[in-house]
């Protein structure tokens, strides 16, 4: 830039960035059997021997007692709805909206996992009536499934 | 506590808090820097160490971005440590200032920092990659739907309304009136917010706070500073801080330990602070609050969990004008983080406005009789909390 071509002192410029970044995130043994798991339909919480609580998200240590936990355990396909939010918004690199997003324990877990619920969404509001903390919801897997968590969502049971 | 140095805020710097700013992040940073050492009548020189307050930095585009500031702040030849926990950074970064003063390694700490989140479109894109890459990042979390999750807990269980909500955004914005450094301001009606742009059912515009770029900074001192250079104080009475484990769905049903619809991590830090700074009775012994909402459910959580009131009753008290600034608990008379929110540094804007208030340099939203102030701070998905009690006399 020349000196002629300067802004003036008391202007302030922008220079304009992008990052593109690659990443390989590695899961674990515990993720990775899980999501083997989903693979074949299949979704499993792990219990701790000392308090017994099923995690899900599946993890390799109660993190409560501090000890290893130990057993899988089929949880599902049913659930209970804990927490919802139903976006309206376009959030730039996320979903197009309307969709829900939906905090449920399944049957047989103790913590609640998240995932999209899946439902008709006309008007917000009348949506919003319709799911409360109690709700029951079932898991739907995909026809296709990679082993990832987006094999399946929930729907309304 | 018997082990402790007394330390006390004896300078406060904000800069002003906007979308844009045509001031460098490095500019910003020096300007709250020397505003705060301007008041506590020192220069950099007079400083032993330095804590930079620094969230993710992935908003400006700039990887680490603390040490880009160093000498901007005056930190170079001194020990400089950057601290981040979320949004609540400015709660921890002033708590670790303090720890510094309080050990009695260091008899004056800078606490600074400055975030330009407006640099980037992309802020809840950023945010939503804090959450788990495995399990929870491909389902559009972020600090909106997660704040929308929460009070939507709170509605099912205590009845909590949209329009108690929205009550919270027109005092808010009303009081940020009277700040001249807040971001969004002005006169608005409960029809008003209710009426605004959903975005997260429950949620609406006028619930959630702005992407702001700021800075701010604290100066904290060993009490033998202060007496020698006999300066106003804001003592540092009491700190508490609380985290909790990363998984949402850890604190809902039966086994969870606590509720992400009550917000109990920030009443077990309340209660560290409190003990400490000797409050049993926290409405009637503290005179204000900033409380860190950024959006409105969180401040009907907050004076919950703070005890200001029983869970369940945020909404209405609110509602009767109890948190107002001429009510018998005035919260976020700055207009809060509901009004500007520069992330790294939002929670230490919350402590530099309550010791301001106690130092009876809040100007045109200074309140009167100020001898007790809290001041908390959340970051993550609500896994980090701060809560500091400052005091005009020290405890």
């Amino acid at each position: 830039m020349s000196e002629a071509e300067l802004p003036p002192a008391s202007t302030s410029m922008t220079i304009p960035a992008d990052w593109h970044i690659h990443y390989n995130y590695t899961t674990g043994p515990i993720v990775a059997h899980f999501l083997q798991g989903l693979a074949q339909e299949r979704i499993e919480g792990i219990r701790c021997p000392g308090c017994g609580i099923v995690y899900l998200p599946p993890r390799a240590y109660c993190e409560r007692d501090f000890i290893r936990t130990t057993e899988w355990v089929p949880v599902g396909p049913e659930g209970t709805l804990e927490a919802f939010t139903i976006v309206s918004q376009k959030f730039e690199n996320l979903p197009d909206p309307p969709y829900v997003i939906a905090f449920a324990r399944l049957d047989g877990a103790d913590t609640a996992m998240v995932n999209f619920l899946h439902m008709p969404i006309e008007h917000v509001e009348q949506a919003a009536a319709q799911l409360h903390p109690g709700t029951r919801i079932r898991v739907r897997f995909h026809a296709t499934r990679k082993g990832r968590i987006t094999d399946f969502h929930y729907e309304l049971a | 506590m018997e082990e402790r140095t007394r330390a006390a805020i004896i300078g406060v710097g904000e800069t002003v808090f906007r979308t844009h700013i045509n001031t460098s992040f490095r500019e910003l940073a020096q300007e709250a820097a020397l505003a705060a050492l301007t008041m506590a009548n020192m220069t950099p020189n007079d400083i032993d160490a330095v804590v930079f307050s620094m969230a993710p930095t992935e908003f400006m585009g700039v990887t680490d971005a603390e040490k880009w500031a160093i000498d901007a702040v005056g930190g170079r030849g001194k020990p400089y440590m950057r601290i981040h926990t979320g949004g609540a950074t400015g709660g921890s970064a002033a708590q670790a200032g303090y720890y510094h003063v309080a050990s009695g390694l260091y008899d004056t700490v800078l606490v600074v920092g400055a975030d330009k989140v407006s640099e980037t479109p992309d802020a809840q894109f950023i945010l939503n990659l804090i959450w788990d890459p495995f399990f929870e990042r491909d389902f559009a979390l972020n600090t909106v739907t997660m704040a929308a999750l929460q009070a939507m807990r709170h509605m099912a269980k205590y009845g909590t309304t949209e329009e108690q909500m929205a009550q919270v955004a027109v005092r808010s914005f009303r009081n940020a009136k009277n700040n001249p450094r807040a971001h969004l301001k002005g006169d608005i009606t409960i029809d008003d917010v209710m009426a605004s742009r959903r975005i997260a059912w429950p949620l609406k515009r006028y619930d959630c706070c702005p992407r702001s770029s700021g800075a701010a900074a604290i100066v904290i001192a060993s009490e033998h500073v202060v007496r020698d250079r006999d300066i106003p104080a804001a003592w540092i009475n009491g700190v508490g801080a609380i985290a909790n484990t990363v998984w949402m769905g850890d604190r809902m049903g039966p086994r969870a330990l606590t509720d992400l619809g009550d917000w109990e991590e920030l009443r077990l830090a309340a209660a560290t602070a409190y003990r400490q700074a000797g409050i049993t009775d926290p409405v009637n012994q503290i005179d204000m609050a900033e409380i860190y909402a950024p959006f409105t459910i969180n401040e009907i959580l907050g004076v919950e969990a703070l005890g200001f009131c029983k869970p369940g009753e945020g909404g209405r008290l609110s509602e009767e004008g109890f948190f107002d600034v001429n009510g018998p608990l005035p919260v976020n008379p700055s207009g809060g983080t509901l009004c500007s929110n520069p992330i790294a540094v939002t929670a230490l804007v919350r402590i530099g406005d309550a010791a301001l208030q106690i130092l009876g340099a809040a100007g045109s939203y200074q309140l009167p009789n100020i001898s007790t102030a809290l001041a908390t701070g959340v970051g993550g998905s609500f896994q980090f909390q701060t809560c500091m009690i400052l005091g005009k006399e020290p405890v």
